[in-house]
């Protein structure tokens, strides 16, 4: 009963934190950067560390989903879920972390910026 | 009976002495002189206690001036170590670099641990640093996480590592980091010891 209820509360607060970091992200509020591993982003907030990534599931070859992870200032990982992990029968949080991987991508490679660069000289010519 | 002329005499000088001695005690009864004794004591003693209390206060004054004066020499020692401890961690950065572009991938773990441990010494330092400072090498120490893991799996699978990437995230940190210690020397030269 306890463990069911503790389950209940992480998970909230896990889709909380989906929720608010595409919010802000989606407000410009953050700022994403480049991680060392491959297609992995980050940002920083307080003593903390954010990353999210695309991981192939070792179990299901082929099945992409979306990891957040939440790392200490020593670099240790304290919490780390997936989209499939926070889904549940009544909602699916795929397409929601998946448009907040992309916008974390798109921020931390500047592709916004580089587009509407191009586009501002492309209406110059 | 017969008194001798020398005892005669004593007793006489005795009279003569107890008959000064009241009429010292009237003259003194008569001024006021016990009253204006025990003002004086008192006035005495407010100003004994008021210089007691003045030296105890400069005392704790010269102690507290003192006490600052070893903080602020504290903090100096802390902010020159923070210098030296950054330039250190810059120093590790460029070699990392370096030893990326020659793919020494054996060696690169243990210099990724040697500079995360510079850094969370920076990071642990009693010095206020802003927030994109701390900022800075938090993202330092996740970056060095993150390439850690990365070469202990590139060396394992013997697989190859985006070394362009690597270094581009290096020099990134170096120069956020070239930020702080910027920071920290003008502080150390403009004494804004904090």
């Amino acid at each position: 009963m306890y463990v069911t209820g503790l389950v209940v509360e992480m998970s909230n607060d896990q889709i909380s934190l989906v929720e608010k970091l595409a919010d802000r992200t989606a407000r410009g509020k953050i700022i994403w950067e480049e991680h060392p591993r491959k297609g992995t982003f980050q940002t920083p907030f307080g003593e903390y560390v954010v990353t999210i990534e695309e991981i192939e599931l070792q179990d299901e070859p082929g099945l992409i989903v979306i990891e957040v992870t939440v790392y200490n200032a020593d670099g240790i990982a304290l919490e780390r879920f997936t989209d499939t992990t926070i889904s549940s029968g009544e909602k699916n949080y795929y397409e929601t972390m998946t448009k907040l991987y992309e916008s974390a991508r798109r921020n931390a490679l500047g592709t916004d910026k580089a587009m509407k660069e191009i586009l501002m000289r492309l209406d110059q010519l | 009976m017969n008194v001798p002329l020398n005892s005669r005499r004593r007793r006489r000088y005795a009279t003569q002495e107890i008959e000064a001695m009241d009429q010292l005690t009237d003259w003194a009864v008569r001024n006021h002189i016990g009253d204006l004794a025990s003002v004086v004591g008192v006035l005495k003693s407010i100003v004994g206690f008021a210089v007691t209390i003045w030296n105890v206060s400069r005392s704790k004054r010269a102690a507290r001036r003192a006490e600052e004066a070893v903080l602020e020499v504290k903090r100096g020692l802390n902010l020159f170590n923070t210098a030296v401890d950054i330039a250190a961690a810059m120093a590790i950065m460029e070699e990392i670099r370096r030893l990326h572009r020659e793919g020494a991938w054996p060696v690169l773990p243990d210099r990724y641990s040697t500079l995360k441990r510079h850094l969370t010494t920076i990071r642990k330092t009693e010095i206020s640093l802003d927030d994109a400072h701390r900022r800075a090498i938090l993202l330092a120490i996740q970056n060095l996480t993150g390439m850690e893991q990365e070469a202990e799996r590139a060396i394992a699978r013997d697989s190859p590592m985006n070394v362009p990437k690597l270094n581009r995230l290096v020099s990134k940190d170096i120069d956020r980091l070239h930020e702080v210690l910027i920071d920290v020397r003008n502080r150390i030269g403009g004494r804004n010891v904090q």
